[in-house]
């Protein structure tokens, strides 16, 4: 226990330390969440999306 | 193939252009850009006199005093040229110590001493752990950093 | 013709997707190890103490932030002069990611700046420039999506990026040609790092750890961009087409 609060004081420097690598986390983890709900988003408009069959030809020969 | 071509010489003269436009203004703004003064360019004169500066170096070993009244320091600033006078009532970081990087923000008294209203530490490049520097210093390899910066 | 072969978007997806399961679990394992070394295992600094620690998010996202400018520079202008198809998306995937980087980099050089200067920011020629930095990747994205016309607004953003990369020399050797209060480079320097191996280690696997973040999210990102634009292509069909 005296251990673990030693370890979260960082010697004096713990409100510094840690909101720092708490804003890491929060910033890295945000940006992959954006990004993953931005796909799921445009891949279900894609699939709703009515698609003539035309046009699906036209792209699979790209 | 011309046509890319064309661009990328377009490309690169514009990128050269615009180099040597930045080189300019940053040399013209030399001044402005630079963050403190040593003690030597106070010494020498080439700061600003009467306004407030910014003067930076290293705590001078053994110069730093604790005035009566509890919340004055006084210090030297030096360069190892030259060295400057400072008084400084208020918190200092947790990174002053003697020996080690200073920048301070005040203005030259009339009997050539230095006022400060900030001191801020300014920490050198060196990153190590303790048990480093204490074998470093039994075995006499250990170079301070007020000799290691010429 | 050659470097047109990975240009085909839906290429480049089937590509993407068979390469992302290992950059991302690469990226999750150095951010892991990387995370350990530089909390549990790291020294304590001599003079820093225990706030040194700050460096192991600190340093990597500055680093991130100009290696993703330097990487929307070159897509811009590979756009710009070979009219690559892909280079557009890289870039406008990219720049909100270099945006957070960058507001990493002065954030926890704040947190760091306030113990052990004295004072959570200065203006400085290092963090000057590096704020500019952060209002040229904002710039880039208002740009990039100011037009209707979505390749006019690449292009004008592709300029930008391109004047805008003289800031990132600038960044670099500002703590060498003007003093500043930020410290000179610990890690990149020509007589190698100043910088002891016990902390350098955990700095370079986060500082990797980073960059293969960085690499599976603009994957991810691309990918997204291609589709949208596919959106965008099958809608106008539809329209058409009633």
């Amino acid at each position: 226990m005296e251990q673990m609060q030693t370890f979260l004081a960082m010697g004096g420097y713990g409100i510094f330390v840690w909101p720092a690598f708490a804003l890491t986390a929060v910033i890295l983890i945000g940006m992959l969440v954006t990004t993953l709900n931005h796909l799921r988003a445009v891949q279900s408009d894609l699939d709703r999306l009515q698609v003539p069959e035309q046009t699906q030809a036209q792209e699979a020969r790209q | 193939m011309t046509r890319k071509r064309r661009r990328l010489y377009m490309v690169l003269a514009a990128m050269s252009i615009l180099a040597g436009a930045a080189a300019l203004v940053l040399g013209a703004l030399q001044s402005e850009l630079t963050y403190f003064y040593s003690p030597t360019d106070l010494a020498a004169g080439s700061a600003p006199a009467g306004r407030s500066i910014r003067l930076g170096g290293l705590v001078e070993e053994g110069s730093v005093e604790r005035l009566d009244d509890g919340v004055t320091t006084s210090f030297r600033v030096t360069d190892l040229t030259s060295s400057v006078p400072v008084t400084y009532r208020g918190l200092l970081p947790d990174l002053f110590r003697e020996g080690q990087g200073v920048v301070t923000e005040g203005s030259l008294s009339a009997d050539g001493a230095f006022v400060a209203r900030e001191v801020l530490a300014k920490h050198d490049e060196n990153y190590m752990p303790r048990e480093v520097t204490d074998a470093l210093k039994k075995s006499g390899q250990w170079r301070d950093p007020t000799e290691a910066t010429e | 013709m050659n470097m047109h072969r990975f240009a085909n978007p839906g290429r480049f997806v089937r590509l993407a997707e068979r390469i992302l399961p290992w950059t991302g679990g690469l990226a999750v394992l150095a951010l892991g190890i990387g995370l350990y070394l530089s909390l549990f295992v790291s020294p304590a600094d001599y003079q820093q103490g225990e706030s040194v620690r700050i460096m192991y998010v600190h340093v990597p996202a500055a680093w991130m932030a100009l290696f993703v400018y330097t990487v929307i520079a070159a897509a811009s202008a590979s756009a710009l002069i070979w009219r690559h198809p892909l280079a557009d998306l890289v870039a406008r995937a990219s720049a909100p990611v270099g945006a957070g980087f960058t507001f990493l980099a002065l954030a926890t050089g704040s947190l760091w700046g306030k113990p052990m200067w004295g004072t959570w920011w200065v203006w400085d020629a290092r963090l000057t420039s590096v704020l500019v930095l952060f209002f040229l990747y904002l710039g880039h994205m208002a740009l990039s999506n100011a037009f209707d016309d979505q390749s006019r607004g690449n292009r004008a953003a592709a300029v930008l990026a391109l004047v805008g990369f003289i800031n990132v020399p600038i960044i670099k050797f500002s703590v060498d040609w003007w003093s500043t209060l930020h410290q000179p480079a610990s890690v990149v320097r020509l007589d190698g790092p100043s910088i002891h191996p016990s902390m350098l280690w955990p700095l370079l696997i986060m500082a990797l750890g980073f960059k293969l973040y960085y690499v599976s999210l603009l994957l991810l990102r691309v990918k997204g961009e291609v589709m949208a634009a596919r959106l965008r292509a099958r809608s106008m069909a539809a329209l058409d087409a009633t």
